[in-house]
Order: structure tokens, then sequence, then C-alpha cells
């Protein structure tokens, strides 16, 4: 009975209902002015409902076959000459424990928003991202090839940056969101260039089948090409130095889908893409130590930053990376499974600390309070600057400038290339001018008819 | 056969004849739903070709042919797998322009001008006959650069005499030389002109492969490739909205090179490869790069085109399956994006006079569905999942897999970059809370309308035209079904190695 290819299809379903959800919201703003809170609210829990049985039934799925990983090919997408894309989910441990996390704290976060939110003009907005980021993550973790996985990785990454900027008549979210999408998308190459090497490697993205053939296909440098991209896709989704300044002005968005995102999900995304390679990374002790020494450097460079951030999201986004950055090493040191039970846990408590953060304060002063006065002089501590050493002051000033990687960026990368840019433009319109014959364009004539 | 004649006829003779009748003051007001309708018309009918081809012929090619042959000439016209799916999509797109443009834009002699550009295009893709073809595509620009004159945009209308000659001159001078060629051989041939008949001749008697060289500059040019773009953003920037986009509706370069070039001079097409691919990627790579550093829309859409241009090429150099439809449906998505987000700049510019991004800022405000419509376009634009982008984007990338490694990472690249180029637009012109982005005196707009219905529902609908190719892109690949007879007749010396593809060829066109 279990084998059914009912429970099957239902079963991979996961990633199809909110992606229905959020076309049915879509579709209702189409068609009237604005839908009630209740009818969004309504769609949101049911497909997330749905989700969280879909997975729940893939999990039992997997459990049944013996906790062997469950290849599921269900149709091919389309077909040209060799090539074809296939529509298959991939259950082993790592994605069924991710899933299942996944879809309990969307389900969650969609409980808490429908209060948080109330009568925000961008309520139905923050519902129709949050349910596409849905599908999108379990696209993504449950997608049995890196093409699928690439797939649901854009689509994080896209709402990632509408979610960013979700205060959209504010200045300050809405550079954080265009930071956010110039860090993905460039660091989205790594992945599509890994995808890519490994089509020409193995001939094929599927895991099932980069699984079976690495045994005998060791040699070469492929490995460590292919787990270096990877690297580089993870770095930016999970934040890491030296692209990880987007995560402290990603704050600004709403409480929830900070929560949900970067306390929760999607800065985790990266250590769950090298989980899935693990095989891979296991094959290149070469691209396993820069995941080491990436994810030390910014364990430590984070935490500090986060000692000295002077609000309370910013200091919780910091130690986020902090630990994300740990659970790179535990993959660099080839412990996996550590990785994957760090990775739960930490998303659970991150997830229930940004929900509180608004009521930092109110915490605070709660614990103040039932100190009974004397807690102040514990809490805080004043630190003279003539006691301090000069080496503490130095490392002082690194953490709060964020050991100037932004800026260092900025400087040499983005505005050279900026202006290098603008200067071909000039050059171009300057041969365009003399091909029209330097003729000045009769503005607004309008049309002679 | 005769059912065939009669349909691929109306097809673009339908909207000729709309815009010669609708003439004379009385019926100014009766033009733009006389052109609506004739639109429609033209949609249904080109869809009603679709469905036939599709069951009759299984996207094979269907053709009928006009007896009288006068000086060599004969009225041969056909449907095959590419232009079935090219016809109602240029059709659907010149109806949408026609519904969405701003009307005050749309005057009723915008509107004649729009049904012949229409006509001719249409004329474009059903022929089979080299000369009524090339007097179609030499025609095809000629109310564009009219227009522009009439309009007292003088530089751009020399800038488009300059690419009309450039892109007409090699195809005239092809048929030309193509003449004198068979008259010196003396063979009796009553059809020269037939491409049927001349790809079919290819086998026994090639034609040299210089005069493959005169098509394939001419198509070059049309597409806007790198070095040959300059017209592009000109005609972006200055042009008549509406005429333009239905200039645009046909990716007609990629068109001619796939109809005539491939098929007719397959050994040309290999030998030229290793130019066209490097010619692609600068292309794609610079529209990217360019595009980038634009303040008005206009232009920046005008990049954005070039650096798509990159990829088709990059794709059908690729020649093999998945390049080469990965590149035609690219084709056919790049049009209907450049449309939509043209119609959506169009619209800013009628209710704001401006497409300067200096001076735009915070529209969502006032206007979520426009700015949520131009987020989904911009999206589906640079091939994110489940759209059409990412279908034809991947097969591309696949394609260039095999031999062109470093093509492909470059494609990547190239993608990245108009991610952000296009999301950056859209944070300037729709988020913040207005002028926060530097020069200029701010348009302020506390009562900026909102898309109209009309307007609405073409975005609405070409939307969801890219998500059904994204989501179902099947029917869409039968693109291929006719390049693949062209395609297998390059890809036999040798497909394992393209260097040796190359020598190989060589010698067979030496005599």
């Amino acid at each position: 009975m279990i084998q059914s290819p009912l429970i099957w299809t239902f079963a991979a379903l996961g990633p199809g209902w909110p992606a229905m959800g959020a076309v049915l919201i879509g579709a209702l703003t189409l068609l009237q002015q604005r839908p009630r809170e209740s009818q969004v609210v309504a769609i949101a829990q049911w497909t997330l409902l749905l989700t969280l049985g879909s997975v729940l039934t893939g999990a039992v799925l997997w459990l049944s076959h013996g906790q062997q990983p469950v290849d599921l090919r269900l149709f091919d997408i389309y077909r040209s000459g060799d090539y074809a894309l296939e529509l298959r989910l991939y259950l082993d441990l790592s994605s069924v424990v991710v899933a299942t996390v996944a879809a309990v704290l969307i389900l969650a976060t969609s409980r808490f928003a429908q209060r948080y939110l109330h009568r925000e003009p961008g309520f139905n907005r923050f519902y129709a991202l949050m349910l596409t980021f849905a599908a999108g993550v379990l696209l993504l973790v449950l997608g049995g090839s890196y093409d699928l996985l690439l797939a649901g990785w854009e689509v994080v990454g896209w709402t990632s940056v509408l979610l960013v900027g979700f205060f959209q008549e504010r200045p300050g979210p809405v550079r954080a969101a265009l930071r956010v999408l110039v860090t993905y998308r460039l660091c989205d190459i790594g992945l599509l260039v890994s995808a890519v090497a490994l089509h020409r490697w193995l001939h094929s993205t599927a895991f099932a089948d980069i699984f079976a053939h690495l045994p005998q296909s060791t040699h070469g440098a492929m490995p460590m090409f292919i787990g270096l991209g990877l690297l580089v896709a993870a770095m930016g989704k999970s934040a890491q130095i030296p692209v990880g300044g987007w995560l402290p002005r990603a704050m600004e968005g709403p409480t929830a889908s900070s929560a949900v995102f970067y306390g929760g999900l999607s800065v985790h995304m990266g250590v769950y893409l090298l989980l899935r390679s693990a095989p891979l990374l296991a094959h290149s002790p070469g691209a396993r130590l820069c995941v080491l020494v990436i994810g030390a450097v910014t364990a430590v460079m984070a935490a500090l930053s986060g000692q000295v951030s002077a609000d309370a999201k910013s200091a919780v986004a910091y130690a986020t990376i902090s630990q994300v950055g740990l659970m790179f090493v535990e993959i660099g040191l080839n412990l996996p499974r550590l990785a994957l039970l760090h990775l739960t846990a930490h998303s659970l408590l991150r997830y229930y600390q940004f929900l509180r953060t608004p009521s930092a304060l109110q915490d605070a002063l709660q614990r103040r309070r039932a100190m009974a006065g004397g807690g102040d002089s514990a809490s805080v501590r004043a630190v003279k600057v003539g006691q301090t050493s000069s080496f503490q002051r130095f490392l002082y000033r690194l953490a709060i400038e964020r050991f100037a990687i932004e800026a260092a960026l900025d400087r040499w990368i983005a505005r050279p290339m900026l202006a290098a840019a603008r200067a071909l433009g000039r050059r171009e319109d300057a041969l365009v001018a003399w091909l029209s014959g330097n003729q000045q364009p009769a503005k607004d004539k309008g049309d002679a008819d | 056969m005769q059912t065939d004649l009669w349909l691929m006829t109306l097809i673009w003779a339908l909207p000729l004849g709309t815009a010669l009748l609708a003439r004379g003051r009385w019926l100014d007001r009766a033009v733009r739903p006389a052109a609506i309708g004739t639109a429609l018309m033209v949609v249904l009918l080109s869809l009603w070709a679709f469905v036939r081809e599709g069951s009759d012929h299984a996207f094979a090619r269907s053709e009928a042919v006009w007896a009288p042959v006068v000086l060599g000439i004969r009225y041969h016209v056909g449907i095959d797998g590419l232009t079935s799916v090219l016809l109602p999509v240029s059709a659907g797109i010149i109806l949408a322009v026609l519904i969405a443009a701003p009307r005050r834009v749309l005057k009723s002699g915008v509107i004649r001008q729009i049904l012949l550009t229409e006509s001719l295009l249409l004329g474009v893709l059903v022929s089979l006959d080299l000369s009524i073809l090339t007097l179609f595509w030499v025609a095809s620009l000629l109310p564009l650069l009219f227009d522009l004159r009439r309009r007292g945009e003088y530089g751009a209308a020399r800038m488009m005499m300059i690419v009309g000659t450039a892109s007409s001159l090699p195809m005239v001078l092809f048929v030309g030389l193509l003449t004198v060629l068979r008259a010196k051989s003396g063979a009796a041939v009553q059809t020269p002109y037939d491409l049927v008949a001349l790809a079919q001749r290819q086998l026994t008697d090639p034609l040299p492969s210089w005069l493959g060289g005169l098509a394939m500059v001419g198509a070059l040019v049309r597409m806007g490739c790198f070095p040959l773009h300059f017209w592009i953003v000109p005609l972006s920037e200055r042009g008549p909205a509406p005429l333009v986009l239905t200039a645009f509706a046909t990716p007609l370069g990629m068109f001619l090179m796939t109809r005539v070039t491939m098929p007719l001079f397959p050994e040309l097409f290999t030998a030229a490869m290793p130019i066209l691919l490097p010619l692609g990627l600068l292309t794609a790579t610079y529209g990217a790069i360019l595009a980038m550093a634009q303040y008005d829309l206009r232009r920046m859409l005008g990049y954005f085109w070039i650096s798509q241009q990159g990829f088709l090429l990059a794709g059908i150099a690729a020649m093999n399956a998945p390049g080469v439809s990965g590149a035609l449906i690219h084709a056919i998505g790049t049009v209907v994006v450049r449309t939509g987000l043209a119609l959506l700049i169009g619209g800013i510019d009628a209710r704001m006079g401006t497409t300067d991004v200096r001076r735009l800022g915070g529209l969502v405000r006032t206007a979520p569905r426009m700015a949520t419509g131009f987020l989904l376009l911009a999206m589906a634009a640079v091939g994110s999942p489940g759209t059409l982008g990412f279908v034809s984007e991947d097969l591309i990338v696949q394609g260039l897999l095999d031999h062109h490694s470093i093509a492909a990472v470059t494609v990547l690249v190239t993608t990245a970059l108009n991610g952000i180029v296009l999301f950056l637009a859209f944070q300037r012109v729709f988020l913040g809370d207005g002028g926060t982005f530097g020069a200029g005196p701010l348009v302020s707009s506390p009562q900026f309308p909102d898309l109209l219905p009309r307007e609405r529902w073409v975005a609405v609908a070409l939307f969801g035209l890219l998500l059904a190719g994204g989501l179902l892109p099947a029917p869409l690949l039968a693109v291929r079904t006719s390049v693949v007879d062209a395609l297998h007749g390059i890809e036999m010396p040798g497909l394992a190695d393209p260097q040796h593809e190359v020598h190989a060829a060589e010698p067979a066109h030496a005599p």
C-alpha cells in the first residue's frame, strides 16, 4: 500500500502546494483590488499544511525504504537532443530533516505574521512571497539534481531580495536589497559553473547518478574545481566572509521574514548545498580545506563584529554568521552528520531568537526588574579606554568597521567596473552621434500626421 | 493545398489591406478598432496554421505554390516548425502593442505603419522564394524610416538609413549575384530563387561560400550584433515606441540565419563558427556592461536587447540540437520580454514625461501592479526558473557545454549581470522614496496612475505566455524541427570534434 503511486505523487507535491498558493494569491490580487487578509491567510495555512503533509509522507517513505536514499523520477520537463531536464526528487537523511524543519518553520511564520503584519500595506505581498519562498526552499532541498536545486536556489534568492526590500518606501532596505541581489547573483555563478562542470565530467547532474559514479572517477582536479564552485555559491547564500556584508543590512525587513529567512532557512541553504555535495567534497581534500578556512575565519570575525554591535538584530545576525561559519568548519572536517545536527538545532533556536528581537528591550527590562536593580552593574560593564591594550583597541576598531571588507569591495571592484562601463558608454554615444551626423534630435515635436 | 495557399497569403495580405484601405479623414476614429480587429484575425489565422501544422504535418514543412513563374520568380510560401511558432507569437505581439500602447502615441498614421510593418514581417516569415523574401526584408524597415523622417528625428533616421542599407544591400547583392551565377552556369533552372530547391541542390551543386557570407552579414546587422549594433539603442530611445516594438516583433536576423544561411551554406556556417561564437559572447557581455551604465530606461532596454542577441548567436554557433533550439526559443522569449518591458516603460513615459531613472522613484506606492508586472517580466527576462527564459538559457548552456565550456560560463556570467541591470532599474524606478538616487529635478507623482485594464491584461498575457512556455516547453520545441535537417547537414562530418569538423568541411568547398 505504502508504495502506491498516489502516495509517491503526494510526497512529490511538497514544493507544488506553496507554489499553487502563491499563484492563487496572485490571481486574487489581480481580480480584486485587495483580497481580504483572512482569505490570504487561509490559502497560506492550507497550502502549508498540505506541504507539511507531503514532506512527512516523503519522510515515512524514506523510512520505509530502510533509510536508504530514494531517487524518485517523475517525468521529463523537456528534452532536446540528448539533453533532458527531469523532475526527480532525492530523499535521504539531510533532505528529509531539512525539508521537515523548513515546512514547520514556514507554517509557524505564517501563523506569526498573521498578527504581526495585520493591516500592514504589504500583507498580501508578504504571504505571496513567503509561499514562493517555501516552494523554492522545498525544491532546493528535495530536488533530485543540481539543475532542480539551482532552480529552487534562484527562487529563494529572488524572494529573499524582495523581502529584504519589503519596506519599499525607505531607502535603507531598498539599498540593502540591491546588495543582497548583487551578492547572490554573482555567487550563484559558482553553482552554475559547478553544474556545468558536473555535466561535462559525469554527464549528469542527478545526485543518484553522481554519487553512483563518483567512486570510479576520483582522479584529476575536477572534484576540487566543482567543490570550489559550490563553496562560492554557499558563501553567498550563507553570508560568509568576504561576501557576508549583506546579512546585517538585511535586517530591516519584517521580523517574521528575518526570522524564517536569515535565522531559520535561507542562510542555512549554503550549508545544505555543501551537505548535499558531501560525497563530492569527500573526494577533494583541497576544496574541504578551503571550506574549513573560510568557515573558521568567518566564525572568528563575525563573533568579534557581533560583540561590538549596538543593536539587537545586528548582533543576532553576526552570531548567526559565526555559527554558520562553524558549520562550514564541520563540513570541512568531513563531519556531515554533525553539521546537519548543528544546522537543525541552530535554525530552530535562531528562528525563535529572531522572533523575540522586537521585544528585546522589554525582555531586558523584565530581567532587570526580576534582578531588583542589582543586575545593572553586572550586565553593563564600562571599560575605560586607558585600561585597554593597544591590541584590544585595534581589534575593536576593526570589528566595528566590519573589517573594512565592504569598503574594499566597493572601492576596488564595484566602482571601477561602473566607471569603465560609463566610459565605454560615452565612447559609444560619441560614435553614434557621429554616425547620425551630429543631428540634435528634435525634441517632442510630436507626430506630424 | 488550396487552403494552405489562402491561409499563408491572408496572413501577410490582411494587415497590408487594412493599412492601405484605412485612409481618409473620416476613417480616423475607426482605424484603431479596425487595426485591432485585423491583428486579431491574423493571430487567429496563424494559430490555426500552428494547429494545422501540428496535426496535419507534424511540423514538417507545408508549402503552397502559385504557378506562374516570372523571370524565375515564383510565389512560393510555406510554414514549417519554426514559422508555425514565430507567426502567432509575432502577430500576438503586434496585437498586444496595438491594444496596450498609449493612445496619445498611437495615432492613425502610426497604426497604418504598424500594420504595414506587420505585413512585411510576416511576409518574410512565410516566403520560400528568395527574391520575394528579400523584397519583404528590404521593405520591412522602410515604414520606420519614413516615420522617423516625418517626425523630424533626422539623426535617428540617418542611422536607420545606414542600417537599412547595411542589412539590405548584402541581401540584394546576394540575389543579384545568384542570378548572374545561374546565368553563367547555363543550367536551365526554372526557379533559381526557390529556397527549397536551392537547399536540395546544395548537396550536389553547392553555391560558393562567399555568397552565403553576404546573407550572414545582412542577418548579423539586423540582429544588432557587436560591432554592428549602433542602431539599436538610438532607435529604442528616439523611435516612436509602438512602431519600434512592431519592428522588433520578430527575431528577423535570427530567422534569416536559420532560413537561408544554415541550410544553403552549411560549410560556411561550420567555417564561420570560430568567429560567430566569440562574436556572440562579446555582444552579450558588451550589451550587459553598457546596460549597467545607462540612466534612461529605453536605452537600458536597447542594450539589454543587444546582450540577448549575443546569446542567440552563441546558441546557434554551438551547432547542435540543444544550442540551436535554445537560441530559437530564446529569440521568441526575448521578443516577448522586450515587448512587455517596453510597453510598461512607454506607459511610464506617457504618465511622467520621462524615462530617466534619476528623476523617477517610489512609483510602487501608487502603481503596485505596474511594479509587479515590471518585476515579473524582468525576472522572466533573466531566466528565472519556471519561465521560458530558464528553458532557453538552460538549452543554450547545454548546447555550448560539450565543446565550449568557457563560452557556457561566459553566458552564465552575462545572465547574472543582466539580472543586476534589470533589478537596478526596477529598484530605481519603483522603490525608494523617490529622488534618493541623485541628479535632476524629480518628477513628483502623488497621483501616478496604475496600469489601465488594457495595459494590465496585456502584461498578464505576455507574462502568462512566458510562464506557460516555461512550464510546458515541449510544444515550443517544434521550432527546431525545420532547422534539424539543415543541422544534420552540418553535423554529419564529425560531431565529436569541432576542429575536425572545420577541417573536414574545407576540402568540400575548395573546388
